[in-house]
Formats: structure tokens, sequence, C-alpha cells
């Protein structure tokens, strides 16, 4: 399985968070582990800190600094851009920033959760996506090592899946 | 099959009706955002990925058959003529990004439409004629389910449905009425409104640019914490009351003291009808409101009631200027625009305020 955060790492270290929509899973590589201060070998008030801040209780004000500045994946951070509204930019930036995200939406519709409908998915769709991210991902790294062959090829794969 | 918005000037989306009863609902629109899992949001989204979800959507929507997604129109810059047109016809998200790979599906009659790229991955609209919100999400309910079988939806348990905007996350769910209400504005109680409507999680919009023609859009808000039958139930509860508020407005209007000063605002505007010669967006359609609440006072031709519905989209800016079909300027956009105003009236037979 792939580390949850980076998503090229194996994931070797697996944390149940437990939130008001029940329990999910994290499963993060031991390097990103390390960087969210999840390992072994660090000090216990740090390791409990992080575990709090992981399972959704209230945490102390010092735990709500998220550990990042901004997503790895599309740069989101809290402060926005100059003059422009926060808009999240990927799904990640919701599990990075969740307490300060989750009080954002709490001043602005009152609400703590959400209590409506879930996707009605089988699974199917959700499995052809995950290869078209992976193909996409290929293509930019044959784009990127000039092996247009390859990307063309990539480009074909695509174009059946989409 | 891409298509030019020009194409839709000339004729009215099915769900624009003058309200039944001579009320003041005129339809009803329910939105949802949604978001592909795993790929990134269309404003921090590369070129190549935003390409690949409009295939992707495009393809998926075509496959749905039903309803037949029959145009396409791309859209590449958010303050373009052609965005304008679509943003007159509610067929765009309140905000849009521009750039390539962007676009909205619509089919027959626009009742049901779908931004692509616009700001989430996908905003599926749904439209229909008269106050039936529950009806409408149940509609959009079913394709929105039919969708998520095609595509795996950015979800999260906590959050609900992931979106750019902190205003859609959760349901992402959003339900308007579109209302007519000239007598609140008449009697200057639309800020009053607005306040109230705000205090239980609505907008008053105004449905073109300034509120011309007396139209608006009441919009929920809450996304987060309201499921999709709560917010259903806060809109069935709040139509009737902004509805009942404005016939009350309206009502109110006979009364001694404020029946001389709106006789003189209907005979100004039958004024402007029969002999201006240049005309603005809201100088055309606010006269037009006004002559339609007229009629029901016997204060014009019966057939005033439905002008302001017949003829609405034509008189838009953006509409004006593309049905114009040649480079026009403001000047020539007035006179166009009162030519078909005063055609249309002096097409109505019945009496006039003058007695
Ligand atoms: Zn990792
Ligand atoms: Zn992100």
């Amino acid at each position: 399985m792939l580390c949850g955060r980076c998503g090229e790492k194996n994931a070797s270290i697996h944390v149940i968070e437990v939130g008001s929509g029940g329990p999910r899973s994290l499963h993060l590589c031991s390097s990103c582990a390390a960087e969210i201060g999840l390992m072994v070998g660090i000090d216990a008030d740090k390791l409990e800190e992080s575990l709090r801040a992981l399972i959704g209780e209230e945490p102390p004000p010092e735990a709500e600094q998220p550990a990042f500045e901004s997503c790895p994946d599309c740069g989101f951070s809290l402060s926005g851009e100059e003059g422009s509204p926060a808009l999240f930019g990927c799904e990640k930036d919701f599990v990075l920033f969740r307490f300060p995200i989750q009080s954002l939406l709490h001043r602005r519709h009152g609400g703590k959760a959400h209590k409506g409908k879930r996707p009605a998915s089988d699974g199917s769709a959700a499995r052809k996506q995950q290869a078209l991210r992976a193909l996409e991902k290929r293509l930019e790294e044959a784009v990127r090592a000039e092996n247009f062959e390859l990307a063309a090829e990539i480009r074909d794969r695509i174009r059946e899946l989409t | 099959m891409n298509a030019e918005p020009a194409a839709l000037t000339g004729r009215k989306p099915d769900w624009f009706r003058p309200p039944q009863d001579g009320k003041a609902l005129v339809a009803t629109r329910v939105s949802l955002s949604r978001n592909l899992g795993g790929i990134i949001f269309p404003p921090r989204a590369s070129e190549m990925t935003l390409a690949n979800v409009e295939t992707l959507l495009r393809h998926r929507l075509e496959e749905l058959g039903d309803p037949p997604f029959d145009a396409y129109f791309p859209l590449t810059s958010a303050d373009s003529l052609a965005a304008a047109l679509l943003r007159e016809r509610l067929l765009l998200p309140p905000h849009v990004l521009s750039g390539p790979s962007r676009g909205v599906a619509v089919s027959p009659g626009e009742t049901v439409s779908a931004a692509v790229n616009l700001l989430d991955h996908l905003t599926l609209v749904v439209m229909e004629a008269g106050f039936r919100p529950d009806r409408v999400w149940e509609r959009a309910d079913e394709i929105d389910d039919r969708l998520a079988g095609a595509v795996e939806f950015a979800f999260d348990d906590e959050f609900g449905f992931l979106t750019v905007s902190p205003e859609d996350v959760g349901t992402g769910l959003h339900i308007e009425f579109v209302a007519h209400l000239p007598a609140l504005v008449l009697t200057s109680q639309t800020d009053k409104v607005v306040r109230a409507l705000s205090e239980i999680g609505f907008r008053l919009l105004p449905l073109a640019e300034g509120g011309a023609g007396h139209l608006f859009r009441v919009r929920s808000a809450r996304t987060f914490g309201p499921d999709e039958g709560e917010t259903i139930a806060d809109v069935l509860e709040t139509a009737p009351v902004v509805e009942n508020y404005e016939l009350a407005a309206r009502d109110s209007l006979s009364s001694p003291a404020k029946r001389i000063v709106f006789e003189d605002r209907v005979a100004r505007a039958v004024a402007l009808l029969d002999n201006a010669r240049l005309m603005s967006a809201s100088e055309a359609l606010d006269a037009l409101s006004l002559v339609g609440l007229g009629a029901s006072f016997g204060l014009a031709p019966t057939g005033a009631a439905d002008l302001l519905f017949r003829l609405y989209f034509d008189l838009l800016p953006a509409h004006l200027r593309l049905s114009a079909g040649r480079e026009t300027d403001d000047t020539e956009r007035k006179r166009l625009r009162a030519d078909m105003v005063r055609r249309a009236w002096n097409g109505l037979a019945g009496p006039r305020p003058e007695e």
C-alpha cells in the first residue's frame, strides 16, 4: 500500500483516526510519519500531541497548528493567496488541515459534520479513476524523460479510460 | 457536440415562465458541486489534468443518455461575452475560473446542465418552472447517483463532498427559487427581506444585474451540517413566507396612501414603453415589470402581465449583443432594445392608465 500522504513510498505505519464520521485508517510511510511526528524515538509528549491531533479529540491550542505550511500536492495553504479567497486545491487539504477547516466550516455554516448523502458508488468507477491517476503520473514522467514513444502509448491508454 | 452560446439567443429556457396563478414564484433551481476523487481540483490543476477531466466527464455525461446533453459550450474566459450570456441564463456557478478545458453541457430546454472545470470539476444543475423543490431535488439526486456509479467523487466521512469553495463543502447542495418581487421593491422592503433571509441561512440575489425586472433568486447557503432533506424543508418553509410578504405588499399598493404613488409609477412606465427611443436593460425590464403588476390592478392591458417573461432574456445585455450578430455600440443596442420593447408593447390592446 502506498503512503497516503506522499503517495510515493510504501506505507509502513498505520494509524486509526477516529472522527465524528467514524473510524478511518491512515497509512503513512516512515519518512512522512517522522515529518508529522508519528515515530518511535521521539519524545512521548510530542507523540501524544500528534496522536491526539490525529484521533479527532479537541486538541490543545498549540496542536491546532497543522504540520504543514502548504499542501505538497496542490500548494494550498490556509492563508490563501493575496487578495483571493481560500479555495481548496485537492482532497488532501481536508486531511492535512482537518481542524482549521473544520472550524472554518463550523463558523460559516454552523454545522459540525456532514449528515447528508454519500456517493452511491459500487467501487468500479473508483478503480478506473485510480488507473487514470497512475497513468497521468507515468505520462508526466515519460514526457519529462523525453520518451515520446512511451508517452504516446500512455496517452492512448488514458484515452481508452476517459 | 460543441456549440456557440449565440445559439441560445432567441429561445427561452423551459424553466422560465410567468408564475402560476399570478403569484410570485417563477422557478426552482438545484445545484450540486462535485469533484473527482484523487484528482487536483480545477483552480490548481495542470492543463493536462484539466483536459483529462473534461474528456472523462463529457464522455460520462454523454453516456448517461438521460438527460441528453445535446450541446456543450466550451468556455475559456470567465469574463467573455459567451460567459456573460451563460451567466444570464443561470448556466454557470456563481464564481468561475478562466482557462482551457472548461465548459458547460446543456440538455434541451436547459432544464439540466453540467458545468465542467468551471470551479469544481462538476456542477450539476437542475431547473424547473414553478416552485417544486422536492421534485427538482429528486431529479438532481437521481442523476447524481448515476454519475457516482460512473466516476468516483471526492468525499470524506466527516466533511461530506469536498469542494473548491468553503461555501459548498458538505452536501454541495444549494436550492434556490426565482421570485418576482415588484411590490417589495416598490415599497422599499427588499433590504428587510435580505436581512431576514440571511438570518435563516438564505441569500437574496438579483436574477439579472441590479435586480432588473424585480426578479430575484433566493438561495440556500448552508451546506455543512443540514442534510439534503433539511435544506429542502427550509426552502419549503421560506418560499411561502417570501411570497406572502410580496402579496401583502401588493395588497398595500391599493391603500389610499399608496395608490396614487403606484398609479404614477405605472403611468410613467407606460409613457416610457410608448415613447422611449433608447433603453437600458434595467429601464426596459423595470418598466415591463411595473406594467405587468399594473395589469393586475387594471392599470395596463391584461397582456402586459406576461411581457416581462416573453422579453426578459432578449433584453439582457449579453443576449442583445450576441443576437445582433454584428458589432454594435452602446447607443445602437439601446435603440435595438427600445424598438423590440415598443413593438411588443404596441401589439397589446386594452386599457391605458390615462382612462
Ligand atoms: Zn509518505
Ligand atoms: Zn492539496
